[in-house]
């Protein structure tokens, strides 16, 4: 069993999915990488209610969160994040298509931590993930008080 | 101060004396009241009720006309009084007299024990107040009822042939005198004041003319005019009868407040007697032109000897005038259609401008003579706010604007005119000779909105039979009102006062007024329409902007992303040939990626909101020029010049933007020369500055300068100059959203010039350079 904390990726293309993992697993990184489809799936998740009622218990390290998102979309799942007083310091990037401004401004008075628009080339892709897997999976520590297993 | 001081006049006088200006405490005397009738005849009333009923009222005259005294005709009944083919006569319309209370003729009957030397009396009755009215006309024998069936007709025919209302004024008194005999005969019009004006008069030598001459108002009091529209004829045969007073034998019938209105023998006021001895005349007749139910102008005969016209001559007359009252009125609402349907066009016209124009206060200002013709003004004024703009013959501007602060309250829902010089102006001097006459409107409840008409002074002569003025005098302390003594014409000037506004053309006012509202009402409602419209538009755009944002980049994305996966991983697989393939896919997908990108980015452009603060332009530009040169220009030589720049108010980013779009094409299109060259210059001109980029790059031909701001418009091959063909679009946004302008010229092969302004009033000054 994988003791590092996992990463939650919440995204609904599947094409979106592969290049993600693909550029993650590229980075060496050792976290599981966790894929929600939908927005209710990642809050299942995250609350461990649902099909994941049963998962061990613990947040990911970071959650790599798209913007537009079946059933609850993903300015939804910031809000209810940053509600709940057990994840309000839960990592949180904003991994989307999305250059609009009003989504950056949303997304940041959310309280995202980082916000990344997803560039055309695959390879400045890649690095925009490594940068943050590293960033958040690795070098960071989790705020104090934040709950860590090992 | 320099006073004289004032005639000692007691209280009670002055106070009468400002009441009595002319003759209008006649407007108190209850001339319907007389409590008397005139001498050539007699009157008889009895109680309404029964057949039986005994006379209850008789004039005093009575007595010798039915030669009997006083106690024997009071409490007798009719049929006692006289024969029975007499009674017959009475009782004609007994009936017909309970159910309404006109004046109707009886007939004739001929009394056996008079001392009068005429035997006929004409009989007219009418019922009042719960009494049945007799009275008794002394006349000689009746005229032949068919003489006067033929008169009236040939007055019809000749109706027909009157062309003007002159034609049909004339034949009326001409008429009227040969059916009446008196020497002369004249019709007058009363004006909205009252005063009356002669405009047609028949008559022989003896008595002189009046024709033209204006009668005041005062000459017959307004209780006179109410008298004169119920009951339409009246005759004075001798001014000089001995008026007969009303008895009663019924201690609760008040004689001397029995109303005579509809009385034909009616005693007149000595106040009228007076002036009619005045005036030399020694009987008189009057017919009422009455037109819906107004009080329209008069016929009035007078003779110099006393003389009489019998009942069925006067009621003839009065029905010539009824006819002549019928053709005056459909002739006046003929020309009041006529107008009414020119003005209409003309309301038509200026709605049609206002509409067209851009704002329709131009669309009334440029076409003056359709404004004027809307009420036939002279002159006319448009007043919005402060603003006035005035046309034809009109006041200054600034007396204009005076004129519409006193008119002030008077304009806020109707028409407001006057054809006479209001004093309470400030200063009528000013604009007596352009606008005696006013007639104004306001389009606006919120904001000075008005349209003011104007017409000149025009300095009138009237002719006054006699001096109005001097129709009262004091005798011993006491007023004395008596009708003047001359009506030798008396010239008067009346100044400030212009031709009258006409109900037709102020209605066409009102009526213009209403129509404009009309307008301006719609016109706000289509505007909320097209607002609504256009945030709808605007919300749609954004979504739509939105959505390319999310979903038309990903595939573009996933293509590339996949199309580099097996660049990477498979490429040992592929032919040469299909690895360019592969390559081509990455390039294409991550052009149109890029396309999407600059799209939205333009689109952004107009939505963000400017943030305008101080832009040094010329570090701006050494600025960006640095970042050319490290990431373009590395392995090439160009040089930049920049001259003196200003300091601008802009938004710095999209400034910035400006200067990379328009430098990067100058380092662009100057590949190739070496060294490139381009330069970077400020001109201040009168309402703008504008700046310019040059190069001595490949230049274009000036034929396409127009396309060279288009959305993705490029005037060289993808494969000589890379790029998405939107940078210059942008710059055109940008620059336009700041106020400012941009062109281009090119020298094919030789370079070309880049141009934007931005207005001056973006230039901030520093101290240094204003002082």
């Amino acid at each position: 069993m994988n003791l590092l904390k996992p990463i939650l990726l919440v995204e609904d293309n599947p094409n979106d999915v592969e290049l993600t993992l693909t550029a993650l697993s590229s980075t060496g990184l050792a976290n599981d990488v966790v894929v929600t489809r939908d927005g209710a799936e990642a809050k299942d998740y995250l609350f461990r209610q649902g099909i994941y009622k049963d998962r061990e218990p613990g947040l990911p390290t970071v959650v790599l969160l798209d913007l537009k998102l079946p059933k609850i979309d993903g300015l939804e799942l910031l809000q209810i994040i940053r509600d709940d007083p057990n994840m309000a310091n839960l990592p949180v990037v904003i991994l989307t298509s999305s250059r609009e401004e009003r989504d950056v401004s949303a997304g940041y008075d959310l309280g995202s931590n980082a916000y990344v628009v997803k560039p055309v080339a695959f390879n400045d892709f890649i690095k925009a993930i490594q940068d943050l897997g590293i960033f958040w999976a690795v070098i960071n520590e989790p705020p104090p008080g934040a709950f860590r297993r090992r | 101060m320099n006073s004289t001081p004032e005639p000692q006049i007691p209280a009670p006088i002055k106070q009468a004396l400002n009441e009595a200006i002319t003759l209008t405490n006649c407007d108190r005397e209850p001339i319907h009241m007389p409590g008397s009738i005139q001498a050539h005849g007699f009157l008889l009333a009895r109680s309404l009720s029964t057949d039986a009923a005994p006379v209850v009222v008789a004039s005093r005259n009575a007595v010798n006309f039915l030669a009997r005294p006083m106690d024997q005709i009071l409490g007798s009944s009719l049929s006692e009084l006289f024969p029975a083919q007499d009674v017959e006569v009475l009782y004609r319309a007994v009936e017909a007299m309970r159910t309404d209370d006109r004046q109707r003729f009886l007939g004739s009957v001929c009394l056996q024990r008079h001392v009068y030397p005429s035997e006929e009396f004409q009989v007219v009755g009418y019922s009042r107040n719960n009494l049945q009215f007799f009275e008794f006309e002394s006349s000689g024998p009746a005229p032949d009822q068919r003489d006067l069936n033929s008169v009236i007709a040939d007055f019809v025919a000749r109706l027909e042939h009157c062309r003007n209302p002159a034609d049909l004024f004339h034949t009326l008194t001409a008429q009227i005198r040969h059916l009446t005999g008196f020497d002369r005969v004249m019709l007058y019009q009363f004006d909205k004041e009252g005063h009356g004006t002669v405009l047609a008069e028949d008559r022989n030598d003896r008595l002189p003319s009046y024709l033209g001459l204006r009668f005041p108002a005062s000459d017959i009091p307004r209780q006179a005019r109410e008298l004169y529209i119920q009951n339409r004829v009246r005759i004075i045969p001798d001014v000089d009868y001995v008026p007969s007073p009303l008895v009663s034998s019924d201690n609760t019938i008040d004689t001397a407040t029995l109303d005579l209105s509809f009385s034909v023998l009616r005693s007149v006021s000595p106040v009228h007697r007076e002036y009619m001895r005045n005036m030399r005349t020694a009987s008189s007749m009057s017919v009422s032109l009455v037109i819906e139910g107004r009080l329209w102008g008069l016929i009035s005969a007078h003779h110099s000897e006393p003389r009489f016209a019998p009942y069925l001559v006067r009621s003839a007359c009065d029905i010539l005038s009824r006819i002549a009252a019928t053709q005056i009125a459909s002739g006046e609402r003929a020309a009041e259609m006529s107008d009414a349907v020119r003005f209409k066009s003309i309301h038509t016209q200026l709605l049609t401008y206002m509409a067209a124009g851009e704002n329709y206060i131009d669309g009334l200002a440029k076409h003056p003579e359709e404004l004027l013709a809307l009420t036939r003004a002279a002159g006319a004024a448009i007043l919005v706010g402060d603003r006035c703009i005035t046309l034809g013959q009109a006041p200054q501007p600034a007396e204009v604007l005076n004129l519409s602060n006193t008119l002030g309250t008077h304009l806020s829902s109707d028409v407001f005119a006057t054809s006479q010089l209001d004093p309470r102006f400030e200063n009528v001097d000013a604009v007596r000779a352009h606008a005696s006459g006013i007639m104004a409107i306001s389009l606006s409840q919120i904001h000075r909105m008005q349209i003011l008409w104007f017409r000149p002074e025009v300095v009138q002569t009237v002719h006054w039979a006699g001096e109005p003025a001097k129709a009262h005098e004091i005798v011993d302390g006491v007023l004395q009102i008596h009708p003047r003594n001359s009506f030798v014409s008396w010239k008067e000037i009346v100044r400030g006062k212009s031709e009258p506004w006409t109900d037709a053309e102020i209605e066409s006012a009102r009526e213009f007024r209403h129509a404009v509202l009309e307008i301006v009402l719609k016109r706000a409602e289509e505007l909320a329409d097209i607002a609504a419209e256009l945030r709808v538009v605007n919300r749609e755009l954004e979504a739509f902007s939105y959505s390319v944002s999310h979903d038309l980049r990903a595939p573009f994305r996933h293509i590339s992303g996949f199309a580099e996966l097996l660049t990477l991983n498979e490429s040992k697989n592929l032919s040469e040939r299909g690895k360019r393939h592969l390559a081509a896919i990455v390039e294409s997908a991550q052009f149109a990626g890029l396309l999407v990108d600059s799209l939205l980015n333009f689109s952004r452009l107009s939505r963000t909101p400017l943030d305008l603060k101080p832009v040094p332009m010329k570090m701006l530009v050494e600025d960006v020029w640095r970042d050319i040169e490290r990431q373009d220009l590395r392995d090439r030589h160009v040089s930049l010049t920049v001259h003196d720049l200003p300091l601008v108010r802009a938004d710095v980013n999209l400034m910035r933007q400006v200067w990379i779009n328009l430098l990067s094409n100058a380092a662009k299109y100057t590949r190739g020369r070496d060294p490139g060259v381009i330069t970077v210059r400020a001109k201040q001109q009168e309402k703008e500055i504008v700046f310019s980029i040059d190069d001595n790059g490949v230049g274009f031909d000036n034929h396409y300068a127009h396309k060279l701001f288009g959305v993705f418009q490029r005037l060289h091959r993808m494969e000589e100059f890379e790029g998405t063909g939107i940078g210059l679009a942008n710059v055109r946004r940008i620059i336009s959203r700041m106020g400012g302008r941009t062109w281009a010229e090119g020298r094919p092969g030789q370079g070309a010039t880049f141009f934007f302004s931005i207005p001056s009033t973006s230039e901030v000054r520093t101290d240094k350079e204003s002082s």
